[in-house]
């Protein structure tokens, strides 16, 4: 299928059958074309002894641990052709994976996020509240996920406002302003889940102020993972959000550096959703067999983007379960999920460096 | 810096090596640990090793002809995710007749803190206030100043493993007469002889990939002295008998190990780092799920880096004869681990071929042995001196 009519789907139109054809040809498609331009890549292949050509079965299609992006640079095209590279933030200290961009995978991604968008925001550019610094975008160290997601939505953004200062404060005045005869008007506001908790829900609720911003849109990504360590579950985070900010509609997402664009938006319903390009397959490690519905396991993420690096299956260190598919009453094809955690961390044995710590 | 068992200023007072009280503090020890830490194996195997009925086979293998005596303090700086290391090191060095300065790791887990408890508690009787006084045992971050400080104290340091870790430790000065022991990364392999696992039993069998777990799987296949390669002698029996010998460690370890998302995922990243990085990777088996990987390589080996696996990733070789087996070995090799083939046949060959690597060759089931003879040191005669 060809970039426009793949582009041109409907986000959520494709059921089981329709999905999985497509995915046979697609993923066979880049399996190809990452064999013929990354020789790392084509080196596994054969050592994994996949044929050349045929279609290939989704849940056969080799799976890169997203932690070989740390530590190894995948690239498929001539390297002038990369525009853009990209950085995960990753865990603090960790190395950070290193994504390379060409344009046509760049305007792909962008043209993926926006159709996903789009159908949740609606397709006029709403006045656009970043839940986070100017800084973010501004700083190297901070760039990568933040940044980038940033951006990515400001797509749908017409005049913007931070709504922290440099210093991670919030700027209430400065948003107050901004608000002003905007009143009962949709608004999109952006940020990462622990950056809203933090600067923004906490701030107004310790100086004892609130917002109206009913009728806005609040979509919001990054994980769970540090709000989980301050027991915070998903559900009073949405309460403590709608109360502290009026927004009835506030959206969680669920993405990664390693495939940027196909993000897994949550529906009103509260369910994970995988767009037609993008795909979720729940694996159990015992043995990489297929979950079924209601069996939680890791998450592998497929993406049909992925053009000039060798990123359309990765292996997550997300733990998630499958909930369901073609069926979720909010009406959207294709599978739904949740994300329920990180893969621990274990205690490693062996012998290893003893000075540093 | 936390002091975490012993005395805070260590005296440097040498004895002789297998001095009678520092043999009666290691049997008591033994007991102690025995008792107390029975239940992490890695510890428990600590407390067997300095049994008395050991501690008596290791001083009649390092009986001197000259008179001998310890080298005062040594400094032991030990790895923070092997357990018993520092127990093992710090208890070398006693058995010398040196005394002891122990630097923990600040990210030790909790058996160290196990063992450091037990250790106290012996310290502490007094029977053995002359063994504590010349027993240090700290932790503090890493701290060059700090190092250096407590190393112009000190007659000898040793430093196990890693590269980064020896040459963080070279960098720093001791006194000039004193003795340097570093252990840096090392690699192990297996042989694996075909044609006796072709003609083994079902029991013998599986007795022996219990030994062979032991040497891999309880480190998590981490440890220097755990094979990571395993290389097939074609001596005789069909090449099925492989196949019946990982199937054999799968079941071992679908009982005994505890294969989570994490380790999976460290598994699958060795693997397929080594099969992008360079050609010479033929396949990968998977033996009960997860929990046995085997990928053969081609030989010879095409990348500089030795064959890595862990957490139960096995790389595949295959010799035809014996004589195969050096070419494969390098500076950084150190433990051979011999199933089906004979250990003593095996150094006997490799002494004679002139091997670049190897110091170590043992039946499976002795990896993880700790031994007073390690890299090719002997640590008894480095932690002392002659008099003669």
């Amino acid at each position: 299928m060809d970039q426009e009519a793949l582009l041109g789907l409907g986000p959520y139109s494709l059921n089981r059958e329709e999905k999985t054809a497509l995915y046979r040809r697609e993923l066979a498609g880049l399996t190809r074309r990452h064999r013929a331009g990354c020789r790392e890549y084509r080196r596994l292949l054969e050592a994994l002894g996949v044929p050349e050509g045929g279609e290939l079965a989704p849940e056969d299609a080799p799976m890169l641990p997203v932690g070989l992006f740390k530590e190894m640079d995948l690239c498929s095209v001539p390297r002038e052709a990369v525009f853009k590279t990209l950085t995960s933030s990753g865990t603090t200290g960790a190395q950070v994976s290193r994504i390379f961009l060409d344009a046509e995978t760049s305007a792909m991604q962008q043209r993926a996020l926006y159709r996903i968008g789009e159908s949740f925001i609606g397709d006029r550019r709403l006045p656009f509240l970043v839940l986070d610094s100017k800084r973010a975008l501004r700083d190297r160290a901070m760039f990568s996920a933040r940044g980038a997601g940033i951006l990515g939505f400001s797509i749908f953004g017409g005049r913007t406002c931070y709504a922290l200062d440099e210093d991670m404060a919030l700027d209430l005045d400065g948003v107050r302003r901004f608000l002003d005869g905007r009143q009962g008007e949709k608004l999109l506001l952006f940020g990462f889940t622990y950056m809203i908790w933090k600067h923004v829900v906490r701030a107004l609720e310790e100086r004892g102020e609130r917002l109206d911003l009913s009728g806005s849109i609040l979509i919001h990504g990054g994980g769970w993972k540090k709000l989980a360590g301050q027991a915070v579950s998903q559900d009073e985070f949405k309460d403590r959000v709608r109360r502290a900010l009026g927004v009835e509609t506030v959206l969680d997402y669920y993405g990664m550096a390693e495939q940027t664009g196909g993000i897994y938006m949550e529906c009103p319903c509260g369910h994970l959703h995988a767009s037609v390009w993008s795909d979720v397959i729940i694996r159990r490690s015992e043995d990489y067999g297929v979950c079924a519905v209601g069996e939680p396991g890791v998450i592998e993420s497929l993406s049909l983007l992925p053009r000039s690096y060798p990123g359309h299956a990765v292996l997550t260190e997300d733990l998630g379960v499958l909930l369901g598919e073609d069926d979720c009453p909010c009406g959207r094809l294709g599978k739904y999920f949740a994300v329920t955690g990180r893969v621990p961390r274990a205690e490693v044995r062996g012998c290893s460096d003893t000075y540093e710590g | 810096m936390a002091l975490l068992a012993g005395t805070r200023r260590p005296l440097d007072q040498p004895w002789e090596p297998f001095h009678p009280l520092a043999m009666d503090f290691l049997a008591a020890l033994s007991a102690a640990v025995r008792q107390g830490c029975a239940r992490r194996e890695e510890l428990a195997a600590f407390g067997f090793w300095c049994r008395r009925a050991h501690l008596e086979q290791l001083r009649e293998r390092h009986r001197s002809r000259l008179p001998r005596l310890g080298r005062g303090l040594v400094f032991h700086a030990a790895p923070s995710n092997v357990p018993a290391m520092f127990a093992y090191s710090y208890a070398i060095g006693l058995l010398a007749g040196s005394a002891g300065l122990v630097r923990l790791s600040t990210r030790r887990g909790e058996g160290e803190e196990t063992l450091c408890r037990c250790l106290r508690e012996v310290l502490d009787r007094p029977e053995f206030a002359a063994v504590k006084a010349r027993s240090s045992f700290v932790s503090y971050p890493r701290d060059d100043a700090l190092t250096a400080a407590l190393l112009s104290g000190c007659g000898g340091r040793v430093v196990w493993g890693g590269d980064a870790t020896v040459a963080a430790m070279r960098r720093i000065p001791m006194p000039p007469w004193a003795v340097d022991l570093c252990f840096p990364d090392r690699w192990s392999l297996a042989l694996l002889s075909q044609g006796a696992v072709a003609w083994m039993g079902e029991e013998e069998l599986a007795a022996l990939a219990r030994r062979f777990y032991n040497d891999t799987y309880l480190m998590d296949q981490n440890a220097c002295s755990s094979p990571q390669l395993a290389v097939w002698l074609a001596d005789g029996g069909e090449k099925g008998a492989r196949r019946r010998w990982w199937l054999a460690l799968a079941r071992e370890a679908e009982e005994r190990y505890s294969l989570g998302a994490f380790q999976a995922a460290r598994k699958l990243e060795q693997f397929c780092r080594r099969a992008m990085a360079a050609p010479g990777v033929k396949g990968l088996e998977r033996y009960g799920g997860n929990l046995v990987w085997t990928a053969p390589l081609e030989l010879p080996l095409a990348e500089d880096r030795p064959p890595k696996g862990g957490f139960g990733l096995f790389w595949e070789a295959e010799i035809e004869t014996l004589d195969q087996l050096p070419a494969l070995l390098d500076q950084r090799s150190q433990t051979v681990v011999c199933v089906g083939a004979d250990p003593g046949e095996t150094a006997a060959l490799l002494a004679a071929r002139g091997a670049r690597g190897v110091t170590r060759v043992v039946p499976a089931g002795q990896a993880l042995e700790m031994d007073t003879v390690w890299d090719g040191h002997d640590l008894i005669a480095a932690l002392s001196r002659g008099i003669g």
